[in-house]
């Protein structure tokens, strides 16, 4: 439009007035909004040339300061004001580049935004129309993440009590994350070598972008519905920290809060920590580490299925020596019972022997007695046996000897 | 929906159960008959178990949208996400 603010604007049917432009007033008390009083320009025309004026003055541009009253509508655009020390200036962010935001800014918090200075036409405000904000040193992701992590700690859901052990042998793992990402080719390596036996379950999702969040929440949500998982691991690979952004979405932390199972989080590299670490059973540093984790090591486990073999038959013969032993102890004492009695007896023998042995006859014959006998064997004691001239036999101690009587003499009985 | 496999006792009933038989042989003064029964309930186990590893590699399955699962089309790109 070209301008000359000192010359009268022509506007069809419009009569011209008569009074010098720059001092003309609109006489008529009904004035027609849309036409402008001879030489006077319209409120719409002026803001519509200083509109114009500003916005090819001044390209988007970056703006320093600080946030103040910073407040969301219910139609999800975004007011505030930022300031330096000397000005402020009025901002809006319109509902859609809101939703990028990860949290909203804090009263007093430095940021820089990007956007173009303009005036709303309709209000005659002057105004900055951000389209990205940013805080120093990703200011406002951690900004994000502590409110978010407040929130989860107040429900108690970020409390170490509630993490649950893993199993030691499950039968199938369960897997979220991307088909195509280096994390689930390094997870199935992993499992693979470790304990191959393993059943494995992908629901697969995409970790990053618009709507990932969505979509993780929907994989867990059908692992789960599935039923058949003993143990899940969830995650990515490295990335910025708005790559990872998804797992430190709301929605994401209380699929994995609420999961059925154990779930192993491994999102990013070591340094990374996103609040699905914070809420899941268990954070791996990565993925290849949480599928160490969530499985057994073959050989492991052989060594201990050998350590115990050897226990079992080592047990097996303490409890048969033990009774061996007993056996033996038993057996020895048996013995030992045996040559006592053994050596009583022979004693008590030797001493009947020696008794006996006494009273033999052979013993009296070897004092120097003789035994009178005769021809049969028949024993003559007394005087009235022998008959003067008749023979008999004197058995003594080693042999027999023939003899006759001469004659006999009876000795008075005392 | 959950795999069949579920019913047969797993690794880890099985551990356990030789885990606690040798509790007891190790420990308190079992008769000898029972501890002969308990080492043989033991090796079994033990070969259960040693035969359970060395089974036939693990599938690897997608489950789909639907709820439905199948083999997993695996495609191993250097993409990361999608």
């Amino acid at each position: 439009m070209t301008l000359d603010l000192f010359s009268a604007v022509e506007v069809p049917g419009q009569a011209r007035s008569e009074s010098s432009p720059a001092t003309s007033v609109a006489r008529d008390p009904t004035p027609d909004p849309v036409v402008a009083e001879p030489g006077a320009l319209t409120v719409s025309e002026v803001n519509g040339i200083v509109r114009d004026l500003i916005e090819s003055g001044l390209p988007p541009v970056w703006v320093a300061g600080e946030i103040s009253n910073f407040t969301r509508a219910r139609s999800g655009h975004c007011y505030f004001s930022l300031r330096d020390d000397q000005a402020q200036i009025r901002c809006v962010l319109w509902r859609d580049d809101a939703r990028r935001l990860p949290t909203e800014p804090a009263e007093g918090m430095e940021v820089r935004v990007f956007g173009e200075a303009t005036l709303y036409e309709r209000r005659g405000d002057f105004q900055l129309v951000v389209r990205r904000v940013e805080a120093e040193g990703e200011g406002l992701w951690k900004l994000a993440v502590d409110r978010l992590r407040e929130k989860l700690t107040a429900e108690g859901l970020i409390d170490p009590t509630r993490r649950r052990p893993l199993p030691r042998f499950p039968r199938c793992v369960g897997v979220v994350t991307s088909l195509h990402g280096a994390a689930f080719r390094d997870i199935l390596t992993v499992i693979r070598r470790r304990a191959p036996w393993t059943e494995i379950v992908v629901s697969g999702c995409r970790v990053q972008g618009e709507g990932a969040a969505d979509d993780i929440v929907c994989a867990l949500d059908r692992l789960a519905a599935w039923g058949g998982a003993d143990v899940v691991v969830v995650g990515r690979g490295g990335g910025s920290i708005e790559d990872l952004w998804a797992f430190n979405e709301e929605p994401v932390a209380r699929a994995i809060a609420r999961f059925p199972v154990p779930v192993v989080s491994a999102v990013g590299h070591e340094t990374d920590v996103t609040v699905a670490d914070l809420v899941a059973d268990l954070r791996a540093p990565t993925p290849s580490a949480a599928a160490e984790a969530v499985v057994p090591d073959r050989e492991g486990i052989r060594r201990a299925l050998a350590g115990a073999e050897d226990r079992l038959r080592r047990a097996l013969e303490r409890r048969w020596t033990g009774l061996a032993e007993r056996v033996r102890r038993q057996r020895g004492e048996l013995a030992a019972c045996g040559a006592r009695r053994l050596q009583r007896d022979r004693s008590r023998t030797a001493a009947a022997a020696g008794r006996l042995q006494a009273l033999s006859p052979l013993g009296v014959l070897a004092r120097g007695y003789a035994i009178a006998q005769t021809p049969d064997g028949a024993t003559l004691r007394a005087v009235r046996d022998f008959a003067p001239g008749r023979d008999f036999n004197l058995r003594v101690s080693d042999g027999r000897v023939s003899a006759r009587t001469l004659s006999v003499v009876e000795e008075e009985a005392e | 929906m959950v795999s069949e496999d579920r019913q047969q006792p797993g690794f880890e009933e099985m551990l356990e159960r030789v885990e606690e038989i040798l509790y007891r042989m190790e420990g308190a003064e079992v008769p000898l008959d029972e501890s002969l029964a308990l080492f043989e309930e033991g090796v079994g186990l033990l070969r259960q178990l040693e035969g359970r590893m060395s089974e036939a590699e693990g599938r690897v399955r997608e489950l789909l949208d639907d709820g439905g699962i199948g083999d997993a089309a695996i495609r191993m790109d250097e993409r990361e996400g999608e």
